[in-house]
C-alpha cells in the first residue's frame, strides 16, 4: 500500500507535534509525514520531493505560509499540489487571502483529528483519489 | 543657501519701471488738430504717444498702454461705452476723459465708470496736460499696487508651502519696486549667493517676527535708475512683513503637520501592538488547548510518559504566556512612568546562570558561554535584571540558528564604576538602519517582519529597564558579524 506523502510546514514545535498527532489519528489512511520549520525549508522540500499534500502554517519566519502558497501557485509544476493552510486565528482576512491565492482548504489550530478530517474533505475528489488508491486503505 | 532669486526679464523690468513714470499714452480723438496738439505736447515731456482716431482703432491698440486720453465724442460713439469696454479688460490702463466745453456734467458719469480724471478742452488745457496725465497715472498706479498687495496678502496667508509663498513675494516685489533682482535671505540658510553683474543700488529690509526676532532679510537690487524712494522703502517693508507672516504661518502649519504625524504614528504603534500581541498570546494558548484536548480525548491510549510530556508542555506554554503578560504590564507601566524599581546588590555570575537555565527550552541546542567574573556585583532590581537578560537571550535565540553560539559576558567599565553586561550572538548581524531602530517599540527586523512574530516590545523594554536602573543599553553589530547587545549598571 502506498502511503500519502504529506509535507507539514510549522515553526512552532508544540503546534507541529499536535498537528502531526492529529494527522496520525486520522482513520483509514496511511500518511508519510515530513516536517519543515519554516517557509524556506518547506519550499526546498516541496520542489525536491513533490509531496501529495502540503500543510502550511500561515505565519512562519523567513518565508510565511501565504508566501509559500503564492510561490507554489506561480510554479506551473507545483501548482497542482493541494494545500491546507493552518492558523490559530480565525481572522477572516488571512483565510480570505489564502483562498484568493488558491489554497484548497483551511484548518484552524489546534488541529484535532476531527478538524483535520473536515479540512481534508474539502479537497474533494483529490482526497478521495488519494485515500482510495488501489493499494491504499479504504 | 539662498533661494528664490528671481532676476527679472525684460518684460517684468519694463513693467516695473512704469511704477515710477508713465511711459506709453494712447491719444484717442477724431479731431486731427487736437490729436496732433496733444501728441506733440506729451511727446515734448518724454512720453511715448500713439495717436488714433476711432474707438475701434483705440481698442485694438491697448496692448502695453499705461494711460488713455479718451475723447468723449468719437464720431457719434458714446465715450462712456468705450470707457466701459476699456475698464472691463483684465488689467486696464488708466483713462482720462477729454470733453468739450459745456459738457462737464457727463464727466460725473465717466468718473463713476472708472475714469481716473477728466480734461476740459479749454483755452489753456494743453499746458497742464502732462501734469494731469502724471497725476492720473500715479493715482492709477497706486490703486494697482494696492490691488497687487491685497492679492499677495491673500496668497501669503493661504499658501500651502513656504517656498511657494516666498516666491510670490519675491515676484511681487520685483514688479512693484521696479527692481532687477530680489531675494529672501534667511538666517537659518546662511551664505548669500554672489550676484551676477554690477548692482548699483540695493534695498535691504529685515524680516522680523515679534517672538523670534530677525529671521533674515528681503533684498531688492536695481542695476540702473534712481535710488529707492521712501515710498519704495516702505513698500519693501510691507513685502518683508508678508515674508514674516508667510514664514510664521508655515511654521505653524509644519508644527500641526508634525503633530498629526506623531499622532498617526502612535495610532499605528497601537495597531501593531494589538496585532503582534494577539498572535503572540494565541500561539501558546493554541498549544495549551491542543495538548489539553489531546489528553482528554485519548487519555487511555496515551502512554503515561507521553501524558507527562504533554502536561510539561502545557506548563511551559503557560509560563510563556505569563512572561508575555508580564512584559505587556511592564511596557504599560514604563509608558505611564510607573514601573517600580527596587535596587539591591546582585551577584551577576549566578544571576546569568539562572537566567540561561530558565530559558533552556528556548535556547535549545545553542552553545551558551557564560563569562562573568565570580563575585562581580552590580546595583539592580533583581526582577527587572532577570527580565532584561531573558529578553536579550530570547532575542538572540530568535535571530540565530539552532546551532549558533551565544555568549553572556560581564566586565567593569568607567574605572570600575559600572558593569557592562553583554549578550553576544553569531547570527546575521544588523544593518545600519536596523542598528538605529532596533530599540524602537514595535519595530522588527526585516527577516521577521512578514511573519509578524513577536510583540516588538522586548528590546524597547531592554533599554527602558537599563535606564530605570541608572544604566544604558545599546548594540554593536555589522551585517554578517553577529550582534552584541549590551547594557550597563552602576556598581
Amino acid at each position: 500500500m502506498t502511503p500519502v506523502r504529506v509535507l507539514l510546514a510549522e515553526d512552532n514545535e508544540d503546534h507541529r507535534f499536535l498537528t502531526v498527532r492529529a494527522l496520525s489519528d486520522l482513520e483509514g489512511v496511511e500518511l508519510e509525514i515530513e516536517t519543515a520549520a519554516d517557509g524556506e525549508e518547506a519550499l526546498d522540500a516541496i520542489s525536491e520531493r513533490r509531496p501529495d499534500l502540503v500543510l502550511l502554517d500561515i505565519r512562519m519566519p523567513k518565508v510565511s505560509g501565504l508566501e509559500v502558497l503564492r510561490r507554489l501557485k506561480a510554479d506551473p509544476e507545483l501548482r497542482s499540489i493541494p494545500t491546507v493552510m493552518l492558523s490559530s486565528s480565525d481572522r477572516s482576512e488571512d483565510i480570505t487571502e489564502a483562498y484568493e491565492l488558491g489554497t484548497s482548504s483551511y484548518v484552524t489550530k489546534p488541529a484535532t483529528a476531527a478538524g483535520m478530517k473536515k479540512g481534508l474533505r474539502q479537497l474533494g475528489e483529490y482526497w478521495g483519489r488519494l485515500v482510495s488508491l488501489p493499494s491504499g486503505a479504504s | 543657501m539662498t533661494f528664490d532669486v528671481v532676476t527679472s526679464d525684460g518684460a517684468v523690468r519694463a513693467d516695473g519701471q512704469l511704477a515710477a513714470r508713465v511711459a506709453s499714452v494712447l491719444v484717442v480723438d477724431d479731431d486731427v488738430d487736437h490729436r496732433e496738439l496733444i501728441s506733440r505736447r506729451l511727446t515734448s515731456v518724454g512720453m511715448r504717444v500713439t495717436p488714433v482716431a476711432t474707438a475701434d482703432e483705440a481698442l485694438a491698440a491697448l496692448g502695453g498702454v499705461d494711460l488713455v486720453l479718451l475723447d468723449y465724442k468719437l464720431g457719434g460713439r458714446d465715450g462712456l461705452e468705450v470707457l466701459g469696454q476699456i475698464r472691463s479688460l483684465p488689467a486696464p490702463p488708466a483713462v482720462i476723459m477729454v470733453t468739450g466745453m459745456g459738457s462737464e456734467q457727463v464727466v460725473i458719469a465717466c468718473m463713476r465708470a472708472g475714469a481716473s480724471d477728466y480734461v476740459v478742452k479749454d483755452s489753456g488745457y494743453l499746458r497742464n496736460l502732462p501734469t494731469v496725465v502724471e497725476r492720473a497715472w500715479r493715482h492709477h498706479d497706486l490703486e494697482r499696487r494696492a490691488r497687487e498687495l491685497e492679492r499677495l496678502a491673500l496668497l501669503v496667508t493661504s499658501a500651502p508651502d513656504r517656498d511657494g509663498a516666498l516666491h510670490e513675494i519675491v515676484a511681487g516685489a520685483l514688479r512693484l519696486l521696479a527692481a532687477d533682482e530680489c531675494e529672501v535671505q534667511l538666517a537659518e540658510e546662511a551664505g548669500a549667493r554672489a550676484v551676477a553683474g554690477e548692482v548699483s543700488l540695493e534695498l535691504r529690509v529685515p524680516i522680523t517676527l515679534p517672538e523670534t526676532g530677525r529671521l533674515g532679510d528681503l533684498v531688492v537690487r536695481r542695476r540702473s535708475g534712481g535710488p529707492f524712494t521712501d515710498e519704495e522703502t516702505r513698500l519693501g517693508s510691507t513685502f518683508a512683513s508678508f515674508a514674516a507672516i508667510a514664514i510664521a504661518k508655515l511654521r505653524q502649519l509644519e508644527l500641526e503637520r508634525s503633530l498629526v504625524a506623531e499622532l498617526q504614528h502612535t495610532l499605528d504603534m497601537r495597531r501593531q501592538l494589538v496585532a503582534g500581541v494577539s498572535h503572540e498570546l494565541r500561539t501558546p494558548l493554541t498549544a495549551i488547548s491542543g495538548f489539553a484536548q489531546t489528553i482528554l480525548n485519548h487519555w487511555d491510549r496515551i502512554a503515561e510518559a507521553d501524558r507527562k510530556d504533554m502536561i510539561a508542555r502545557i506548563r511551559a506554554n503557560a509560563a510563556e504566556l505569563g512572561a508575555l503578560v508580564e512584559q505587556l504590564l511592564d511596557f504599560a507601566s514604563v509608558e505611564a512612568g510607573r514601573l517600580r524599581v527596587d535596587v539591591g546588590v546582585i551577584d551577576l555570575e549566578p544571576e546569568a546562570r539562572e537566567a540561561v537555565a530558565d530559558l533552556a527550552p528556548v535556547l535549545a541546542d545553542r552553545t551558551i558561554v557564560i563569562d562573568v567574573p565570580t563575585g562581580l556585583t552590580a546595583r539592580a532590581d533583581a526582577g527587572i535584571l532577570r527580565r532584561l537578560l531573558t529578553n536579550l537571550l530570547t532575542n538572540a535565540a530568535k535571530y540565530t540558528p539552532q546551532s549558533a553560539a551565544i555568549a553572556v559576558r560581564a566586565v567593569t567599565v568607567d574605572d570600575s564604576e559600572r558593569v557592562r553586561m553583554e549578550v553576544a550572538d553569531t547570527g546575521d548581524g544588523l544593518s545600519s538602519e536596523e542598528l538605529e531602530r532596533v530599540f524602537e517599540p514595535f519595530w522588527r527586523a526585516e527577516a521577521t517582519r512578514n511573519s509578524r512574530r513577536g510583540t516588538g516590545i522586548g528590546l524597547a523594554l531592554v533599554r527602558d529597564y537599563a535606564r530605570l536602573m541608572g544604566g544604558e543599553a545599546g548594540v554593536d553589530s555589522a551585517p554578517g558579524e553577529g550582534a552584541t547587545f549590551w547594557f550597563t549598571l552602576p556598581r
